[in-house]
């Protein structure tokens, strides 16, 4: 750990001089003392003049360097917490729009639950946002980026520990609605090209928030497949299920023709860990949310930010006890006298 | 002789009550000077042309609006939020809602890194709807923040006819900023990228899409189309800039109507130290001054 002292206004320092006023000022008035020359000669009382004057000095010169806002710059240093590196890759297409099931949708006849959840479900991306905002406010270990897919991949913020930034992230996705495509094969691979000349620092996760599956092509899966593999990713799928929308555990061999079961298995196959949470209701996906968080905590070497740390109110201390000593000495100094 | 020890006397005791005071106050809610912005890029196809030079080497348009915008950032005193998006099709997106600019230099940094012809997600240039959109992003993100428009104002498919009309949403004048015009007056062929970002060539007169006079058959080609920028920052209530170099885009965001009072929790200790200061240097410079002359000729000397 460094020992370095800045200052925040370090011009201030140049008042310095005033520190030697009560030296030079002999006369009458140093620190307040008449001048004692007309006494018998008294080596104690001119000891004890001295002293108060060097008592004022110290007091200016701690009021200067206060006010020059002395403290240890902000640094960063290596700790180990417990935590991840999570890249959270949000569907951003027009889907997202649509509404989940209201969290009381069981107790909703079959015919109601399509009407109230048109009326008053949550809207998917919406509450996916709050949630994921939650769910980065509580884990200040873990350091997140934040990307959207459509037909494009969009890296908004790449990783990062300043919270506000990928919380001002995960806000702009609900500007306006989404957009009309997706590809999320393309996303993946992109996404996990992101860890790549990154050091591995503990667990890598990519966070995939959508509602809706694809059926990929064998390129792009041989890719994804390999960068899982090379990048040591696990994957957690939080699938916002849409009234209505398939089932990702439906069995059978027709089902691998529907994109969102077909995506499931294939992500089944990969190397790494794999765990999908399909969430119909907001109260789904907070229970998702909570299970990603409680299963990663595993040791990350991180950087911490150590913000500046202001010493002046130790200087303004020490001023205020020389003061405080000076109107004390003076009390005494006056009984004496006279 | 007692007056004078009693003012001194109360001279150490106020100083003591300032530093008091100056250790136990919290910071107090100032008024200071900052800024707003909503940074948006227009990152289809013509923004690749390479019409700037930095250091002697052909810039494209769009690195060159990040540089000057990264540039103009270390300029905005601290508190100063900015908000950045990406233009492209026919509508503007947002990427990262405004954050401050001191704390958050390198992030914001990181992020205009990320803004270039990958995030692309459709071809065309619709750039007038791309400005509504933009408008619409300023007023729903929260604090309308200035809206700073970077495009080279070159519509893809081509205007035939008037532009769209404002949307019905908006009102003009209702979100301030700039219609930054990027690029150069000279039309230069549009670099062709793939999704990449590989190099594929220019783009040929027949692979874009022409206007229908004889005279609109140049679409291949790029400049800054400063006329209709004008006309479409005068339709929406907007000033326009002519971005040449990186000092005028940061006159320009700190143009005086830009700027926000923001109560900012602020240490003003100072204050009270700075009093502080004064009363325990009154004594001995008074004695200072006085030993010269003026006072000394009162000094009470026995």
């Amino acid at each position: 750990m460094s020992v370095d002292i800045d200052f925040l206004r370090p011009a201030m320092l140049a008042l310095m001089p005033l520190a030697v006023l009560p030296l030079i000022a002999r006369a009458t008035e140093a620190g307040g003392y008449p001048d004692v020359g007309w006494l018998p000669a008294d080596p104690l009382g001119r000891g004890i003049g001295l002293a108060l004057r060097a008592m004022a000095a110290l007091a200016i010169a701690a009021l200067v360097i206060a006010l020059a806002a002395p403290g240890r710059p902000r640094t960063v240093e290596l700790r180990t917490g417990r935590g991840a590196e999570v890249l959270l890759l949000i569907d951003r297409s027009r889907s997202m729009d649509e509404r989940m099931l209201p969290n009381d949708w069981r107790r909703l006849g079959p015919f109601e639950i399509r009407h109230q959840t048109r009326s008053r479900g949550r809207v998917k991306s919406q509450a996916a946002r709050e949630l994921l905002g939650e769910f980065v406010a509580r884990r200040p270990d873990d350091r997140f980026a934040v990307s959207f897919f459509s037909a494009s991949t969009l890296h908004v913020v790449p990783f990062t520990d300043h919270d506000e930034v990928v919380q001002a992230g995960i806000a702009a996705g609900g500007v306006h609605r989404g957009l009309s495509e997706t590809d999320v094969g393309r996303a993946l691979v992109s996404s996990l090209a992101r860890f790549e000349k990154r050091a591995y620092t503990g667990s890598r996760i990519i966070l995939l928030v959508s509602d809706g599956g694809a059926r990929l092509d064998r390129d792009t899966q041989m890719a994804i497949r390999a960068g899982f593999e090379r990048q040591r990713v696990t994957l957690y799928w939080i699938y916002l299920k849409g009234f209505g929308r398939p089932d990702l555990e439906q069995a059978g061999e027709a089902s691998a023709a529907i994109p969102e079961v077909a995506l499931h298995r294939f992500f089944q196959t990969l190397p790494t860990p794999y765990r999908a949470y399909q969430a119909e209701s907001p109260e789904d996906l907070a229970a998702a949310v909570a299970d990603v968080g409680r299963e990663q905590n595993h040791p990350l070497d991180f950087e911490e930010r150590i913000p500046r740390s202001d010493h002046s109110r130790r200087f303004v201390a020490a001023a205020l006890l020389l003061v405080a000593s000076l109107l004390v000495a003076r009390r005494w100094e006056l009984r004496g006298t006279s | 002789m007692i007056a004078r020890r009693a003012a001194a006397d109360w001279r150490l005791t106020a100083a003591g009550a300032l530093l008091v005071a100056a250790l136990l106050m919290p910071p107090l809610p100032w008024p200071r000077s900052n800024y707003d912005f909503l940074a948006v890029f227009d990152i289809s196809q013509s923004m690749g042309v390479t019409d700037y030079r930095q250091q002697g080497r052909p810039v494209a348009r769009l690195d060159y609006a990040r540089r000057a915008l990264a540039a103009a950032l270390t300029e905005l005193p601290c508190g100063s939020r900015l908000g950045l998006a990406a233009f492209t099709g026919y509508r503007s997106l947002m990427l990262l809602a405004p954050v401050e600019v001191c704390e958050h230099y390198g992030d914001l940094l990181a992020t205009l890194a990320q803004i270039d012809e990958r995030m692309r997600w459709a071809e065309a240039s619709e750039i007038t709807k791309g400005l509504y959109w933009a408008l619409r992003a300023a007023r729903d993100i929260g604090g309308e923040p200035e809206l700073l428009f970077f495009t080279d104002g070159h519509e893809s498919p081509p205007l035939d006819g008037p532009p769209p009309a404002l949307f019905g949403d908006l009102r003009k004048g209702q979100i301030h900023g700039l219609v930054i015009g990027t690029g150069g007056n000279l039309p230069r062929p549009i670099p062709k990228r793939d999704s990449a970002g590989r190099d594929r060539g220019f783009w040929l007169p027949d692979e874009v899409a022409q206007g229908r006079g004889p005279d609109r058959r140049n679409e291949h080609l790029s400049a800054r189309r400063e006329p209709h920028l004008q006309a479409l920052a005068f339709r929406t209530g907007l000033d326009y800039l002519r971005l040449e170099d990186f000092h005028g885009l940061s006159a320009a965001m700190q143009a005086a109507p830009r700027v926000r009072r923001r109560e900012v929790p602020t240490d003003l200790s100072w204050v009270p130290l700075a009093l502080a200061l004064a009363l325990l240097c009154a004594a001995p410079l008074g004695a200072l001054i006085g030993n010269r002359g003026v006072r000394g000729s009162h000094r009470p000397h026995p």
